[in-house]
């Protein structure tokens, strides 16, 4: 048990800033129970710095916490599309690099209107297919019959 | 964006890829589509791809010659001619990897026709059947 003296004298040494870490530890004990009044100004100099001290490690807390959340929401987005693409393979190709469409020299870049396009070809196609021509092979059984 | 396109379908062994490989898509009396896409699985096809040209009759001329040179290699076929001139024409090919695969073709030429007459080529693959699609594309 160490006597005012020794305190006074160590306070004395702290607010020169000459103290080593060990002594500023046995300070700060002191000063959180020390009653007397001779000590204020050292307990209201170590705890202002015991508060900043604390709300510093908060606020590094709360640093380190926003950074890991940003983290986490990064991985869980990549993950997250990455499973998008490897369930759907032609998402992202879809609607675009899977057709391709020139009417008189000008590209179609609507998927729509080349799928209007497309029917409307295949319909077409019909249109001459209903016509009465005889087929080649109705033609040649013609021709045979004849003989 | 084509060449991918072209080398997933099975027509490089098939003389129409002379036509269909993408040489007339910017010609200024063409329409050229090709389509690989999901939305193809309402039609229960997996690959389309069409050619039609107008007004240039050395191009209208070879789209009939290169189809008549697959006609060898169809195990279905249906041709309608109007006197030498082939008016129509279907082929079945064979199979490849159990994919039905279908060539049509028309030449407007020799009918009658609202606007300016047009020969087409068309090469389809997918599990479709030919009754299918006439019941899908035919007229109602």
């Amino acid at each position: 048990m160490q006597n005012k003296e020794y305190w006074i004298r160590l306070s004395d040494k702290y607010f020169e800033a000459l103290t080593t870490e060990q002594e500023e530890q046995e300070l700060r004990q002191f000063a959180a129970k020390c009653q007397d009044p001779d000590f204020n100004e050292l307990r209201a100099v170590m705890g202002y710095l015991e508060v900043g001290r604390a709300e510093s490690k908060a606020v590094i807390r709360h640093k380190t916490f926003t950074r890991a959340l940003a983290v986490a929401a990064t991985f869980t987005l990549i993950m997250g599309i990455s499973l998008f693409f490897l369930t759907h393979p032609n998402r992202g190709q879809d609607e675009s690099a899977d057709f391709y469409a020139y009417t008189n020299g000008m590209e179609i870049t609507d998927h729509d209107q080349a799928f209007d396009l497309m029917v409307q070809t295949l319909q077409g196609m019909e249109t001459i297919n209903q016509e009465e021509l005889p087929t080649v092979e109705e033609q040649l059984g013609d021709i045979f019959d004849g003989l | 964006m084509l060449l991918p396109l072209i080398a997933q379908a099975q027509t490089s062994q098939l003389a129409i890829n002379r036509v269909l490989g993408g040489q007339y898509k910017k010609h200024p009396h063409s329409t050229e589509v090709e389509i690989m896409s999901q939305r193809l699985e309402q039609y229960r096809l997996t690959y389309y791809h069409s050619l039609a040209v107008e007004q240039d009759t050395v191009v209208m001329n070879r789209m009939a010659e290169s189809f008549m040179d697959d006609v060898p290699k169809a195990t279905e076929k249906e041709l309608k001619m109007r006197g030498q001139h082939l008016t129509y024409g279907f082929l079945q090919l064979p199979p490849e990897d159990g994919v039905n695969r279908y060539v049509f073709f028309k030449d407007e030429r020799y009918f009658p026709t609202a606007g300016n007459p047009a020969a087409t080529i068309i090469y389809m693959e997918g599990p479709a059947s030919l009754e299918y699609l006439k019941q899908k594309f035919g007229q109602q």
